[in-house]
């Protein structure tokens, strides 16, 4: 049952096309990947769906409803959260401050699983800034789920991870994901990752959907494997 | 140096870190470069005055601050709120050109002369301080910039609008997307850094005189303040505002011919030796 739903999105800046028709059903407790090489659209697709950019045709939908012209925060109150390429975590608080802020703003019924099932218990009372690159990027995730969210847009969650780090940030986007019945857009460059963790892909290529599918069926398309993953693929 | 001198130091640091920890909270949140800021500080004297003549300069103590919030407000919501998409350069140039129309609407009111304002009955005098007679306004001056700076810091530090307001410093588009509601955390920044400026030129009224020329003066100082500090950080230019004014008290001793030139000299120390200044985060 799709909850989230973008249908014909295109993005415009100025004269320049960022984005153009592209469609995407997002169900819960499913993961829908996004890749696709630089430039290919990826962030303002995320953008567009969360609000940040202004579409220029198309629309998004939740349970039905049209969303288009909500704000970003908006969405965030109605359970559509997002992450960005750079984490959200705020340098100078402690974990547990900001974690309790937004779920005081956003109505966290269970922080204590969340930072359970994330690691985050022993690093709690630690400033952010002070605190292991990797750690902050699980702290982001945790931002973004926290106040039970029935959306999540997730804009390059490992980037700037090391590849034990990636793994188990995918591993945790999945997870929670399925328990918590959580719809999730997966933007990412490691490629694999995505295909190891994602229940449905789209590949997008100029700003357009190269390809959509189940992860199989995107991999054995003679486009993606021509124009994205090379022919060794 | 003797105590005096101190004294007088601290009480002008108090003036500028009152001042410019206003900005520096408009600067950290909106991104807005606030050259009205010098106005509305001057215009919080001109309200003092008034106040002062015809009720007591205790009423203008509370009076001025409000009436700048309003102010403050007003600016909020016509201005900084319409315009925060808008490059920083444009916003700093709106509010250059409000800071000249609040002095002109001052002078249309008030007039041009200098006014004076009288210190508060039974603080007109001096007071002993370890040996030395030191004017009693001054000190109160000096206690009230130092239990705002401690309420300040601890207000931003533990209270939930508080936390609320350092997320929003530390990026507005984050903070909105997480549930902060920046468009009311703003407004309320706005507002009290418009009321530090109205106590600031409340407290000012008695202790320097009270003429049109009085926004500019200080602007550039309080500007050359909040760079020292570390823009946007309110700790950092309590910290500069304070050590400015003591330095610039003590340079006029010391080296009087000189002084004038001991803010510009500090801000080019600081920019060569340390470009985020002194509590600012590194870019």
């Amino acid at each position: 049952m799709t909850i989230f739903e973008g249908r014909g999105l295109s993005v415009r800046y100025g004269a320049v096309k960022a984005l153009t028709n592209v469609d995407i059903a997002l169900e819960p407790g499913l993961v829908h990947g996004v890749i696709g090489p630089n430039g290919a659209g990826k962030s303002t697709f995320i953008d567009g769906l969360s609000g940040r950019a202004r579409v220029s045709s198309g629309v998004v939908t939740f349970n039905g409803e049209d969303i288009t012209a909500r704000s970003p925060r908006w969405r965030r109150r109605h359970g559509i959260a997002r992450s960005f390429q750079r984490t959200s975590v705020f340098n100078s608080m402690t974990v547990r401050h900001q974690l309790e802020m937004v779920a005081e703003r956003n109505g966290e019924s269970d922080l204590a699983s969340l930072v359970d099932t994330l690691g985050l218990a022993p690093v709690m009372d630690r400033v952010c800034s002070e605190i292991a690159y990797g750690t902050q990027r699980s702290v982001d995730l945790a931002l973004a789920l926290i106040g039970d969210p029935k959306v999540v847009l997730l804009d390059e969650p490992c980037a700037g991870l090391v590849q034990d780090e990636s793994v188990r940030m995918l591993q945790h986007v999945r997870d929670i994901c399925r328990e918590r019945e959580v719809a999730a857009l997966l933007v990412e460059h490691d490629v694999e990752g995505v295909f190891r963790t994602c229940d449905r892909i789209t590949v997008l290529n100029l700003g357009e959907v190269l390809a959509s599918g189940e992860p199989a069926e995107v991999r054995s398309n003679p486009a993606v494997v021509q124009a994205y993953l090379g022919s060794a693929a | 140096m003797d105590l005096t001198q101190l004294l007088n130091g601290i009480a002008l640091g108090s003036l500028l870190m009152i001042l410019s920890s206003g900005l520096a909270m408009i600067y950290g949140l909106r991104g807005v470069t606030n050259f009205a800021h010098g106005a509305l500080y001057m215009a919080g004297a001109y309200i003092a005055y008034s106040v002062a003549q015809q009720v007591s300069f205790w009423a203008a103590l509370i009076a001025a601050p409000l009436v700048l919030a309003a102010l403050g407000a007003v600016l909020e919501l016509v201005f900084f709120r319409r315009l925060q998409h808008r490059n920083h350069i444009e916003v700093g140039l709106v509010t250059f050109g409000l800071a000249m129309i609040i002095e002109r609407v001052i002078v249309i009111i008030w007039g041009e002369r200098t006014l004076s304002v009288d210190a508060p009955p039974g603080l007109t005098g001096t007071t002993s301080v370890l040996g030395s007679d030191y004017p009693s306004y001054r000190l109160l001056v000096i206690g009230i910039a130092l239990a705002l700076a401690v309420g300040l810091v601890y207000w931003l530090r533990k209270s939930r609008v508080g936390l609320h307001i350092r997320a929003a410093s530390h990026d507005v588009e984050t903070s909105a997307i997480l549930g902060i509601n920046v468009d009311r955390v703003s407004l309320l920044v706005v507002c009290i850094g418009a009321a530090l400026a109205g106590l600031a030129g409340t407290l000012a009224a008695p202790y320097v005189s009270v003429h049109p020329a009085m926004g500019v003066a200080i602007l550039i100082q309080v500007l050359i303040v909040v760079v020292i500090g570390g823009a946007g950080s309110i700790g950092g230019a309590m910290l500069a505002g304070m050590a400015l004014g003591i330095l610039q008290t003590v340079g006029a001793i010391w080296a009087p011919s000189l002084s004038v030139l001991i803010p510009y000299a500090a801000l080019v120390v600081v920019l060569l030796w340390r470009p985020q200044g002194l509590a600012g985060k590194r870019a």
